[in-house]
């Protein structure tokens, strides 16, 4: 796994936005960017050149799950990997995540442990399929 | 009054009057007009009633109208404080633990930098110039060290007190729930009062629509108690 990848953190939550990105610091991430809200975080991933996305699901403006979609539709953004992490718990949302093209779901309240374990467990899957 | 019985008084009041006889007549027409009273005071008892049942409804919207126009911005100023509170609290608590942070990377490079110089000292390899200059590291380190020990202690306490934010938002959290409760309470009297039934009238809400954090403990069978639970239900889907 690259390191040095662009990852592109969306949470309305500044210090939630704040803790993942510390997290991610602790894993090796240091190229890290935020935005606080799909409305925000799309434009920054058409023209950014980013490669992985951690977003929340209830957010004010473009929610996360209508950002997801957004990646998914576009022609150039398609294959980006997407990280849910929200407190969205019901099992409906999470089919409908999946359905839409989630690579990972964490529920809030996480740990460290489990972003990372996720973030390995979702670029293992993209080096055996590529 | 059966109209039959009024049909027939009125026939005698009649025959009484053809036959002049003022006093029967008098009194046939005292009873006709009870029966009309004994009504007509049901009917006011009644109004009386309503009128009282209307103004109690009226006193107790103008503790709606109190409610809405002042308890319910007070308590939506109350909940932003809270927000404002904890966000506060939880970056207070970031920037003391992010100094840590680079203060003990710092800390762990400089012990690893003078452990191998140190082991090479101790098997004779080093030349006395080389020595020197450990030494100076060696004080270096010491102070960084106690810099660091010094640090650590504010910046944990700095933690600790952060986290007064708990005590602060649960009180006014608190206030904001006894509002609510009797919003509650007004809506339910004022609902049972216009005669409505209370029954089961939540809204079916849309399955995905987020709604945020999980309040409390849920025996829900829809929702994901954990982790684990969301990982079984993915990896079902092929995950």
């Amino acid at each position: 796994m690259n390191k040095d990848m662009k990852i592109l953190i969306v949470d309305d939550f500044s210090t939630m936005r704040r803790i993942i990105k510390n997290l991610l610091r602790d894993l090796g991430f240091t190229n890290t960017h935020e935005a606080d809200d799909g409305t925000t975080a799309l434009p920054m991933l058409q023209g950014g050149n980013y490669d992985f996305l951690i977003t929340d699901w209830n957010m004010p403006g473009m929610q996360g799950i209508d950002l997801l979609k957004a990646v998914r539709a576009d022609a150039k953004l398609f294959g980006l990997p997407v990280l849910m992490v929200t407190a969205e718990a019901k099992k409906d949302q999470i089919v409908v995540a999946a359905q839409a093209g989630v690579n990972g779901y964490i529920v809030k309240p996480f740990t460290a442990e489990i972003l990372s374990e996720k973030i390995n467990k979702i670029f293992e899957r993209l080096a055996a399929t590529a | 009054m059966a109209d039959t019985s009024r049909l027939k008084q009125a026939r005698a009041l009649v025959r009484a009057l053809e036959r002049g006889n003022e006093t029967k007549a008098n009194d046939l027409v005292r009873e006709l007009a009870n029966g009309t009273e004994f009504s007509l005071f049901q009917e006011v008892g009644k109004l009386t009633r309503q009128l009282h049942d209307t103004l109690v409804n009226v006193e107790q919207d103008s503790r709606l109208v109190e409610i809405a126009g002042s308890e319910l911005p007070d308590a939506r100023a109350r909940l932003d404080f809270v927000i404002n509170k904890t966000e506060a609290a939880v970056h207070r608590t970031l920037n003391a633990v992010e100094t840590l942070l680079l203060l003990s990377e710092k800390n762990k490079a400089g012990a690893e930098n003078l452990s191998d110089q140190w082991f090479r000292f101790t098997r004779g390899e080093m030349a006395i110039a080389e020595f020197k200059a450990l030494c100076h590291d060696i004080t270096r380190f010491l102070e960084d060290v106690n810099e660091f020990a010094t640090k650590s202690h504010g910046n944990l306490s700095e933690i600790l007190m952060a986290q007064d934010y708990q005590d602060l938002t649960g009180q006014v959290i608190r206030r904001v729930i006894d509002v609510v409760q009797e919003v509650e309470n007004k809506l339910v009297d004022l609902i049972r009062l216009s005669g409505g039934k209370l029954g089961s009238t939540s809204k079916l809400k849309n399955g995905t629509e987020a709604e945020g954090p999980q309040i409390g403990p849920t025996a829900n069978a829809q929702v994901v108690a954990n982790q684990d639970d969301v990982d079984d239900l993915l990896s079902s889907l092929g995950f």
